[in-house]
């Protein structure tokens, strides 16, 4: 059996991971959408040197078994999904070559027949 | 089965078996009010409704070149639904279908997001005069030289999963089923097959996309986007890799149709009244011929 993976210190990000631990990925969008690059850049490159080590750390639990500050920890990994392109293609919040990303509307299932 | 309307019912054959306040109609009989027939086929695990009770030419017929294997591939019981997007747009939903199977826009319009990992030279493209129901395809590689940023995030996701389409993954992809349908080639990321006339399957290993496009006016259509993929996500990593991978073609796609939705604006101002199309684009051409031969009432598929 592999050794457990110890959970990286974090105590230096944790403003940063409050802000943006969103549950959602489209709470996160909307998060991004609203920052300023300033606030954007924070987040990501307080992150970016913890992330390898909070994958590990994250990875040799399964999902459900992500609770309390795992949880929220995990939520604030993905949320760098959220935000890398902004930080490093388009050096704003915001596509401006791109429709509103809020007018694609999240299905429920490949019959989804919400009325738009 | 009871229809929700008025609560019609009727059997398994489709006839009326029973109306609530028959008495109620005056000439009335329920041997000539059964279900309208339609036809129904399976293939690639995706139901097919057509509205020709008696179609001239079957499913399997219609959708070559796809064939048998792709039909085992894709019908594999291991592909769920995982996400999907819908909206409604301002253009003709022909333009959201050009965006979808043509490479030669890639550079410029995704110059923001991927350029560099799909260049336009690597996305060929293949017309099937002789196919009833897929006029055409576009396949997408990638260069042995990536030109596009890869971030370190991109980088940390593909040890994961595969789910991002412009980034290599460090994963194989192992078909279960199908085996020999999927390109070998090393740099081969997916091909994409247009399904007359508004649907475009892009198939690649380990995740689907289907793309479907419906007009509701000359300038509005509904466009929606499915994924799937084998199994359940069970840990973080894959988690991951599935985010990453989301936003990645949300991004793009984004794009797309913003470019689609300022053509038609192009087109409602009067201004521009044709378009070129170019070799590379060989898929549209062979999409509008197809077109143009169904609105004809030809029946020509060349």
């Amino acid at each position: 059996m592999s050794q457990a993976i110890a959970r990286p210190d974090i105590s230096d990000i944790e403003v940063e991971i409050n802000l943006w631990a969103l549950p959602t990925t489209e709470e996160r969008l909307v998060k991004r959408m609203n920052s300023t690059m300033e606030e954007i850049n924070a987040f990501h490159y307080a992150m970016l040197p913890k992330l390898p080590a909070i994958i590990d750390y994250l990875n040799q639990f399964q999902l459900a078994d992500l609770v309390g500050d795992d949880l929220k920890l995990s939520r604030a990994a993905l949320a760098m999904c959220e935000v890398d392109n902004a930080v490093y293609k388009w050096k704003a919040p915001v596509l401006g070559t791109g429709i509103d990303s809020l007018r694609m509307i999240k299905k429920s299932g490949f019959s989804d027949r919400v009325i738009l | 089965m009871t229809c929700d309307f008025h609560g019609w019912v009727f059997d398994s054959e489709g006839q009326l078996a029973d109306v609530p306040g028959e008495e109620l109609f005056g000439d009335f009989d329920k041997s000539k009010l059964g279900l309208k027939k339609v036809s129904v086929d399976v293939w690639g695990g995706f139901i097919f409704i057509n509205l020709d009770p008696e179609p001239s030419v079957s499913l399997k017929e219609y959708l070559k070149p796809l064939n048998d294997s792709y039909d085992k591939y894709l019908g594999n019981k291991d592909w769920t639904w995982s996400y999907g997007w819908r909206a409604k747009f301002n253009a003709n939903w022909k333009l959201l279908v050009d965006a979808q199977i043509e490479g030669y826009h890639v550079d410029q319009t995704h110059r923001n997001t991927i350029a560099g990992a799909i260049p336009g030279s690597y996305a060929p493209a293949d017309a099937y005069p002789e196919s009833i129901g897929v006029p055409a395809r576009v396949c997408a590689y990638r260069p042995e030289e990536m030109t596009g940023v890869q971030t370190d995030v991109a980088l940390l996701s593909a040890k994961h999963g595969a789910t991002s389409l412009y980034t290599k993954s460090e994963n194989e992809f192992t078909a279960k089923d199908g085996e020999g349908v999927l390109s070998d080639h090393p740099l081969w990321i997916f091909d994409a097959y247009l399904l007359f006339p508004n649907v475009v399957l892009f198939i690649q290993k380990g995740q689907i996309l289907v793309q479907r496009t419906l007009p509701i006016s000359p300038s509005e259509c509904l466009w929606e986007v499915d994924f799937f993929h084998t199994g359940e996500l069970e840990d973080f990593g894959q988690l991951f890799n599935s985010e990453q991978g989301r936003i990645q073609i949300r991004d793009v796609l984004t794009e797309d149709l913003y470019t689609a939705e300022g053509i038609q604006m192009n087109f409602n101002a009067g201004v521009i009244k044709e378009i070129q199309i170019n070799k590379q684009e060989i898929a549209i051409r062979a999409f509008y011929h197809r077109l143009m031969s169904a609105v004809k009432g030809t029946g020509e598929s060349k």
